[in-house]
């Protein structure tokens, strides 16, 4: 009811009339005045790339041509994105939510941004060909509003794990940690303009604890801990004298983290979280851009001539090296996702000072012994 | 008679100063000599030219324990702190018949083995310890010096 009082309001304020409610008309048209100009600009370079595809293309360039494919390819994705934030800015703008207004027009304005990189790089393909794949990045703005089918279809871990389990605990305050953070029960934070209608997504955290325990023996000690992970589905990653470190699965890790604390008196303990989420984002938008850049290339070899082919087929193969290059840190990241690092160091207690029994507190008593008997001062006899 | 009542009582007088704040007669077999000492735990103590001492002692207590419980404390004492091995217990008796026990402890260190002898006695709230050591080799070679010195320790 509030949307079509507030829809009527707006266009009353279209029609020049002055009427209680219309700034925050006036934001809303505004940002998305301000996202349909950008599109646009984002069509127009994206149509200027083209031609000049079409046109080397045309000239049977193969290196320029597929120099251009790949700004295209680029910038098709960054406009794609663009439009879908478009719609995104629409709905928020209609629901009066101003914070998601404000986070996608941001998105919008770094999309933008983007594409004026791109089609200012592709103005320099020609006698510039090498810039090219490797270096064409896709800034990312919102990890959880991009494009699902190229994120999760190329390399997203399948499936996902459960997330993180939570601690009976209350523990020290990390401030800076999301909300389902171990050792955390606090509420999730104030959301950033960036993600105001979105949850944090926790399943591209990376855990990692690093405790100092005090324990009696060390070697049986550093033999429980790898116990620890072997019960818990883990393994060992490194051991020495007294440190061992071990990886478990994630949703194992407080149970395993709680299992080792066990072993002795805790002297230290950090517990982290890292967000590699930015990271794995990029990398699958990288992904993905390649992966077209690969099939656009595969297209224009079945049509070039002989020596187009051989360019053609150098930039196959670098694109393909970058894609496995890619393809082999996300294994490393979601690797480090999926299982979690316990780093323990064992200091050997210190000597108790609790004897096993009273001693008695006669001077004389310690005087006994052959050590005093046969040690005669030098001296005078009688 | 008279000369000879004040020779006599002069005569006491020597031998109650010789032995003034000493409540033991300890006697030194031929082979060991007294050490003069003052500034030691030991009330006398005579060595032999190889290295075998005997020594007495008297130390006065507060408590009123009795010869078992000091024979117990010394023993653990030197099994526990020290490192020695109580080999054999006894009963005995000084000269004058006070009924003492005896602790016989073996000692290893630095590769050879030593012998140490001590004889418990408790009078009231004094207690007399006469200890005797040395190498295993030279108290045997002084065993019949050194039993000898131990029994002829008599109580005042």
């Amino acid at each position: 009811m509030r949307n079509r009082v507030m829809a009527g309001v707006c266009a009353l304020t279209l029609l020049g009339a002055s009427v209680p409610g219309s700034a925050w008309c006036a934001g809303a048209r505004e940002q998305e005045s301000f996202a349909d100009e950008a599109i646009g600009r984002m069509e127009r370079s994206a149509g200027d790339v083209r031609a000049l595809v079409t046109r080397a293309h045309h000239d049977r360039d193969g290196v320029a041509s597929a120099c251009y494919t790949t700004k295209l390819t680029a910038l098709e994705i960054t406009l794609r994105k663009a439009r879908d934030e478009r719609g995104t800015l629409r709905r928020a703008s209609l629901r009066e939510d101003q914070d998601a207004i404000s986070a996608s027009s941001a998105a919008i304005a770094v999309l933008d941004r983007r594409a004026r990189e791109l089609h200012d790089e592709a103005m320099q393909c020609v006698g510039h060909e090498e810039t090219f794949v490797g270096q064409t990045e896709t800034t990312v703005v919102q990890p959880n509003r991009l494009d699902e089918a190229i994120f999760n279809a190329d390399v997203a871990p399948s499936p996902s794990p459960p997330p993180p389990p939570s601690i009976a605990t209350p523990a020290p305050a990390q401030p800076a940690a999301p909300p389902s953070l171990p050792f955390s029960r606090t509420p999730a934070p104030a959301a950033s303009p960036y993600t105001a209608d979105a949850t944090h997504d926790a399943t591209m955290l990376a855990y990692s604890a690093d405790v100092t325990l005090a324990v009696y023996q060390v070697d049986k000690s550093l033999d429980a801990v790898e116990a620890v992970a072997a019960a818990m589905g883990g393994y060992l990653a490194q051991r020495s004298d007294a440190q061992v470190q071990i990886r478990v699965p994630r949703p194992r890790f407080l149970e395993a983290l709680g299992q080792v604390e066990k072993l002795g008196d805790v002297l230290h303990r950090n517990v982290s979280a890292e967000d590699v989420t930015d990271e794995f984002v990029d990398l699958g938008l990288r992904l993905g851009n390649a992966r077209e850049t690969r099939d656009r290339l595969a297209e224009l070899l079945k049509l070039a001539s002989v020596k187009d082919a051989v360019e053609i087929e150098k930039e196959l193969a670098k694109v393909t090296e970058v894609i496995e290059q890619i393809e082999g840190r996300l294994k490393v990241i979601r690797d480090r996702v999926g299982f979690s690092t316990i780093a323990v160091s064992l200091q050997a207690s210190a000597p108790s000072t609790v004897r096993t029994s009273a001693i008695l507190p006669f001077a004389w008593l310690d005087t006994m012994g052959l050590g005093p008997l046969l040690n005669v001062p030098k001296g005078g006899a009688r | 008679m008279n000369r000879l009542a004040r020779l006599l009582a002069i005569g006491l007088a020597l031998l109650a100063l010789a032995g003034c704040g000493r409540h033991f007669q300890a006697s030194t077999a031929p082979g060991f000599v007294v050490v003069d000492e003052d500034s030691t735990a030991y009330d006398w103590r005579a060595v032999a030219p190889d290295g075998v001492v005997v020594a007495v002692r008297v130390v006065k207590l507060d408590d009123g324990a009795d010869l078992p419980f000091w024979a117990h404390a010394v023993s653990l004492r030197m099994r526990d702190e020290q490192g020695y091995a109580l080999v054999s217990t006894a009963d005995v008796r000084a000269r004058d018949g006070t009924p003492g026990q005896e602790l016989l402890f073996g000692h290893d260190e630095s590769g050879k083995s030593f012998t140490y002898r001590v004889r418990l006695y408790l009078v009231g709230k004094r207690l007399t310890i006469v200890e005797a050591g040395g190498t295993r080799d030279q108290m045997d070679r002084y065993s019949a010096s050194v039993d000898w010195m131990l029994a002829s320790v008599k109580l005042t």
